[in-house]
């Protein structure tokens, strides 16, 4: 009962390990260009861009292998609901490498500016909970784990919670011009953590439903 | 086991009840229960000796030709069981057609082989089996070809053309169920195409039920997927799934569909 | 360099071993042909040599006589025809429908198997037996005498399972497939039967048919037994007038010791084989119009 469609198997093989390649990279570099903004880690912010090239190599390489088996190996059912959900998903993964390179850039800026403390602690508390995230899919695609891919879903309300919130604090700190220009910049860093949260769970959602 | 689609535009054509069928000691089907439905393709998939050629070779009595086949159950064509030796068998078979794995043309001009199952029932006039020739012809899509040399003998048309031929002829006795077993089996890839189209137009009018080896033909032509097994060596052919063809080939919902249609196992 | 150069040398030297042995087979096959090939030449022009200067008109209209110069063989050629005839007649339907019969409608038990087994048997009967059931039932208890009748039944009952057997042989080479379609049609079995089975198998039936009635032609033991003279001096008028045939009337005058006689036996040789030439032309004709027809 082995060893029948090897190709098909190694096909399959090959592209889930390129998967897990890719959203471990993609982690990575959300986390330096995180870093690069709360902890002020400045040359993370060239590292970043450098392995976004990688993440769109990937993307590319994911998607002709997809595109491959699909035309040699003409795979039904289970099979062809995996390499579908690669196909898909590389395309969130890549923009969530993306919005890791605008938070970079944006650390750049914002770094040498004036700050809140507050609107800072909640966009500390949004990052933490995004990280968290990213890197439980990240181990809930390597085990194959569908139940911890379901408990990343229930994390997004809590960042849409937070989100509103900044909403609230930005409101009050309307009279400080540098203030407010420093605020818009990190309303806009929660504006592409929201957006990863996001992207984060539409790949969740579709991991437990292919193996739940 | 029953297995029923839910679907109130759907008319039965042919329900199988609890069909078992033996030759002499040796059960070859089990316990089949299926239903056919009208204007539908149904193709029957499974591993070699899982008895869908079998199955489909009950639709109309054929197996009756085999010395010491039995069929026990039901065998229901719009409602009347053809099973209990009360019908008469021609009458069956000209009403179930059926085109075979290699093409059979009869060593004849291609008229007469059209000729031959009109003829053997009623006589008919040369000018009304001129026309049924052109009609089965053009339904079969083989008109163009040979409509200038009607007289030339069948065995000298190609492999794809032969099979189109075979199918013409069943289609001239006017049938209400086709049965194909195989019927792509031995031809080249555009004459299967040729064929694949030729039976989407045809199930317009007709029902037709496909025996196939060729998975991703099942998976183009049918409406319908049926999935046999015999378990192991011996058993008696059983079936497993039977669903509209997109559901079987992306979700199956039997882990044995499962294997053999991803091909994890032979 | 030079094993190379070695090993190519072995190599084609294996390769004429190989050609040469499909040389001595072909050599070998082609003198087994010509030695054939050339006993028939020979036979036949010795007896044509012996034979032709005797053959003419007069020979064939006349009847058998102690005169050489006067005999003839009108009787035994028209008895020898009347016999083929007669045994075609007989024998062809009741062969082919056996054969029909047991491919197509027997059932395959004990029984069935028996009496096909029997049949192959019978063909290697010498025919003399046949001659000694010929007389008694033939002429004796049937009452038909020493006729052309009871020749020709008793020549049928010879040449009936060497028909049978061809035409089963024949019948089966129609292929199952075909079969099958016809029946797919809505055939009864009649009618894929005569539809499809026997004009496909009617060139192998004829064949069959005919080289029986060959070995029939040539039979001369069976029918001195159910007694078919030598000295007859007429032609048979109906079937239950005895008779006499080629083969006979040729023993008679080999057995005579004048030479004129040794001559006559030879132009009645040379008639028996056209009569039997024209037989194989006649089936390779029907088999020809048949063929013409199915295309």
């Amino acid at each position: 009962m082995d060893a029948l469609r090897s190709a098909l198997v190694s096909d399959l093989n090959k592209l889930k390990n390129d998967m897990i390649s890719m959203v471990n990279l993609v982690n990575r570099n959300f986390d330096l260009a995180m870093e690069a903004l709360l902890e002020r880690k400045v040359d993370n912010i060239n590292e970043v861009d450098v392995s976004d090239e990688e993440i769109d190599e990937y993307h590319i390489k994911i998607e002709n292998g997809c595109l491959k088996t699909i035309a040699t190996q003409q795979p039904v059912a289970s099979d062809l609901r995996q390499i579908i959900f690669y196909m898909r998903s590389v395309i969130h993964l890549e923009r969530i490498g993306d919005l890791a390179v605008n938070i970079s850039r944006i650390a750049k800026i914002v770094l040498l500016m004036k700050h809140n403390e507050k609107i800072f602690s909640i966009l500390e508390e949004i990052s933490q909970k995004v990280k968290l995230m990213l890197s439980n899919l990240v181990k809930a695609m390597s085990n194959n784990d569908s139940s911890l891919a379901e408990s990343i879903v229930e994390m997004d309300e809590e960042v849409d919670q937070l989100y509103s919130q900044v909403f609230v604090e930005f409101g009050k700190i309307k009279e400080d011009r540098n203030l407010m220009k420093w605020a818009t910049d990190i309303i806009l860093v929660c504006r592409f953590l929201e957006r990863v949260a996001d992207n984060v769970v539409v790949v969740a959602n579709r991991f437990s439903s292919l193996y739940g | 086991m029953n297995f029923e689609i839910k679907n109130s535009n759907l008319i039965e054509k042919i329900r199988v009840n609890d069909m078992s069928l033996y030759y002499k000691d040796f059960k070859a089907l089990e316990d089949v229960s299926i239903i056919f439905y009208e204007k539908n393709i149904t193709a029957l998939i499974g591993p070699s000796g899982c008895g869908k050629t079998s199955l489909l070779r009950t639709l109309n009595r054929m197996t009756d030709l085999i010395i010491g086949a039995r069929v026990e159950g039901q065998i229901l064509l719009d409602g009347v069981d053809i099973n209990n030796g009360k019908q008469d068998l021609p009458f069956i078979r000209k009403n179930v057609g059926m085109i075979f794995q290699k093409p059979t043309p009869f060593p004849m001009s291609i008229y007469d082989n059209i000729k031959y199952g009109v003829t053997i029932s009623r006589r008919i006039r040369k000018i009304e089996m001129d026309e049924i020739v052109e009609k089965s012809l053009r339904a079969a899509a083989l008109w163009s070809e040979v409509k200038g040399k009607l007289n030339h003998s069948a065995l000298n048309l190609s492999g794809g053309q032969q099979q189109r031929l075979c199918i013409a002829r069943a289609l001239a006795v006017k049938p209400e169920v086709l049965l194909m077993d195989e019927p792509c089996a031995s031809l080249d890839p555009i004459s299967t195409m040729q064929i694949e189209d030729l039976m989407r137009g045809l199930k317009k009018t007709l029902t037709i039920i496909i025996v196939t080896h060729n998975m991703q033909q099942a998976a183009r032509v049918s409406d319908y997927s049926a999935f046999m097994l015999a378990e192991n060596a011996g058993d008696p052919g059983r079936l497993v799934e039977i669903g509209k063809t997109e559901d079987v080939f992306t979700n199956p919902v039997d882990r044995r569909t499962e294997n053999y249609i991803t091909g994890r196992f032979g | 360099m030079d094993n190379i150069k070695k090993s190519r040398y072995q190599t084609d030297r294996q390769l004429f071993i190989r050609h040469l042995k499909g040389r001595i087979f072909v050599v070998i096959a082609l003198i087994a042909t010509l030695i054939g090939l050339i006993t028939l030449i020979v036979l036949l022009y010795n007896i044509f040599r012996d034979g032709i200067g005797w053959l003419n008109w007069n020979f064939i209209n006349s009847f058998p006589s102690r005169f050489p110069k006067q005999a003839g063989i009108k009787s035994a050629l028209f008895g020898t025809l009347w016999m083929l005839v007669l045994t075609a007649v007989i024998a062809f339907p009741i062969g082919v429908g056996a054969a029909i019969y047991l491919v197509e409608y027997a059932r395959d038990n004990w029984f069935n198997r028996f009496i096909y087994l029997n049949i192959s048997n019978l063909a290697g009967v010498p025919s003399i037996v046949y001659g000694i059931l010929g007389l008694a039932i033939f002429v004796r208890l049937m009452s038909l005498g020493p006729s052309v009748l009871a020749g020709a039944l008793t020549m049928s009952l010879l040449i009936l399972p060497v028909i049978i057997i061809a035409s089963i042989e024949a019948i089966k080479t129609v292929p199952n497939s075909l079969k099958e379609a016809a029946y797919a049609l809505g055939s009864t079995r009649w009618q894929v039967v005569k539809n499809i089975v026997l004009p496909s198998s009617f060139s192998g039936i004829l064949t069959g048919t005919i080289l029986a009635l060959s070995r029939a032609i040539g039979e001369t033991a069976p029918l001195i037994m159910i007694g078919a003279l030598a000295f007859i001096a007429f032609v048979p008028k109906s079937p239950l007038d005895t008779f006499t045939v080629l083969p006979i009337q040729i023993f008679n005058w080999v057995s005579r010791p004048q030479d004129d006689f040794q001559h006559l036996a030879a132009a009645g040789i040379i008639v028996l084989l056209v009569v039997l030439l024209s037989i194989n032309f006649l089936a390779i004709f029907l088999r020809n119009r048949m063929q013409k027809r199915f295309d």
